[in-house]
């Protein structure tokens, strides 16, 4: 049986922490992972002071500069504060209303990307254990949906005129057009807009349904991906916050994944304790399957040629287990968002080769590859770390529990 | 009461979702970059043509180049600058703006 969940460390000020503060594990990582985006991408020095606002209450303001400045304050440190854990909701609270109130204070400042994030701040902040992380998700689900329905309604997309004259100043991609030429004139535009229109009703309903909801994770991340592709752009901050917030879809371990190695080999412990290293939250308990009590089971020879992974009474193995491994722990995130928000040189555009390895590798596509080279690696573990083989555990030494 | 004023903010953009269907315009209405608008632009005040630097302090908007929302939110923008700081200026704004690939309207201000 996998130990329960511990919280621990509630005062903890390391950004890569995540239990046991007061928004649930996905909706902490959505937090944090936003607040890298408001300060890696200088969001908060953006902060408008009021002009041409949609309420004309904010002409009050408008000579004033402590208006901006106020807002600019209240991003930065808001956050900070969401980094660092520090009264995590409230913070997500003043950062949320900091993007609506500039967004209300002037009609210039409105981006759908700073109202998205300003949104779903506001509604992190009002994040109640009753309510769940439905709030957020309903705040993405409106967006496709409105999305959707904005362009269903529109002419100009049903007929593929807008994407035909939106393509010749936003594709970069000369193989758009290449392709384009093969076909009758506004055919392959027709085909991008409509594809959107499905992709973007299709994120939404699937994302309604618990089976369906990896499917339209996958689809949304596809949309994402194909339009920075194309155009090198990122929409603001669209292209993170989008993907970012699908995570409030995820649903966590409800206890702790027992990962089952191999004690007789060298290089199995030393992968545990480099995978340890990397887990801050502690949340994988890694038994040598020679000494668990409890297989799940797995007979002993599968666990003498694989490593598994047992979360919530589902298995994985191989490469599938280091793959889980990963996309649970909260590093990998930081990591993926901090190489996608590099600068991009003049020449070299890597931000969508980034996100095209990175959405292969964790795609279906890359698993027989994936599992080829797990398979590679376990058949020669022991000659990779020759002589470093017998690591069991002595009976007497107590299990990780965390 | 925070799940209250959750769901009012919600039930909020609903409503301006909808709103939206009913005018030319897309404020707080969920419609990420649907529209690719080429306009240009001039402006005279007093008889004076402004350059594009002038104008782009004025409204916060480029001389000349493609917006990304409607025309509608465009026109809202100068409409209220004219409306509100530059009412004593009488200024004279030409826009001409092709919506999505389509035919070449145009704007002027003031208005008839």
């Amino acid at each position: 049986m996998a130990a329960k969940l511990n919280l621990h460390e509630l005062g903890s000020r390391n950004p890569f922490r995540l239990a046991g503060l007061d928004l649930p594990v996905p909706l902490a990582l959505v937090a944090k992972l936003l607040a890298v985006c408001i300060l890696g991408r200088f969001l908060w020095r953006d902060m408008p002071d009021p002009f041409l606002p949609m309420l004309p209450l904010f002409d009050l303001f408008h000579s004033t500069p402590y208006f901006g400045w106020l807002l600019r304050i209240a991003v930065l440190s808001g956050a900070i504060a969401v980094l660092l854990n520090y009264r995590m909701r409230a913070a997500c609270l003043v950062i949320g209303s900091a993007f609506l109130l500039g967004t209300l204070a002037s009609r210039v400042y409105f981006e759908n990307n700073r109202m998205f994030l300003g949104c779903v701040f506001f509604l992190l902040g009002l994040y109640q254990q009753r309510t769940g992380p439905w709030l957020v998700r309903a705040q993405v689900m409106l967006v496709f949906l409105s999305a959707g329905l904005n362009k269903l309604l529109d002419p100009s997309w049903r007929s593929g005129h807008f994407f035909d004259y939106w393509s010749h100043y936003a594709i970069n991609k000369s193989q758009y057009f290449q392709l384009a030429s093969f076909f009758p004139n506004l055919y392959l535009p027709r085909f991008m807009s409509w594809m959107t229109i499905v992709m973007e009703f299709s994120i939404m309903i699937g994302l309604l349904f618990r089976r369906t909801r990896v499917f339209a994770i996958f689809i949304g991340l596809l949309l994402a991906l194909g339009m920075n592709v194309l155009t090198e752009r990122t929409f603001g901050v669209f292209f993170y916050a989008m993907p970012i917030c699908y995570l409030a879809f995820i649903e966590w371990p409800r206890s702790n994944p027992t990962v089952l190695y191999d004690g007789d080999c060298g290089f199995c412990f030393r992968t545990r304790g480099w995978m340890e290293r990397f887990d801050l939250e502690k949340l994988f308990v890694w038994k040598p399957f020679q000494q668990a009590k409890d297989l799940h089971g797995i007979s002993p020879e599968d666990l003498r040629k694989r490593l598994y992974l047992v979360a919530d009474e589902k298995k994985y193995s191989g490469f599938g287990a280091f793959k889980i491994m990963l996309l649970y722990n909260p590093i990998t995130y930081f990591a993926m968002l901090t190489a996608l928000m590099m600068p991009q040189s003049l020449y070299l555009h890597h931000r969508s080769w980034v996100a095209v390895l990175l959405a292969l590798f964790f795609s279906p596509l890359f698993a027989p590859v994936g599992e080829a080279a797990y398979a590679l690696v376990a058949r020669n573990r022991n000659r990779i770390l020759s002589g470093e083989t017998c690591v069991l555990e002595p009976p007497s030494h107590p299990s990780h529990q965390a | 009461m925070k799940q209250i004023a959750a769901i009012c903010f919600l039930l909020l953009q609903i409503v301006s979702v909808v709103y939206a269907r009913f005018v030319p315009s897309r404020w707080l209405a969920w419609a990420p970059n649907d529209y690719a608008i080429g306009y240009k632009m001039q402006v005279h005040i007093h008889g004076r043509p402004l350059s594009a630097d002038e104008i782009g302090k004025r409204y916060s908007l480029l001389s000349e180049g493609v917006y990304e929302n409607p025309a509608q939110n465009m026109i809202d923008i100068i409409r209220q600058n004219e409306q509100t700081y530059g009412r004593n200026e009488q200024a004279e704004v030409e826009l001409a703006y092709r919506p999505n690939g389509g035919p070449v309207q145009e704007w002027r201000w003031p208005q008839n």
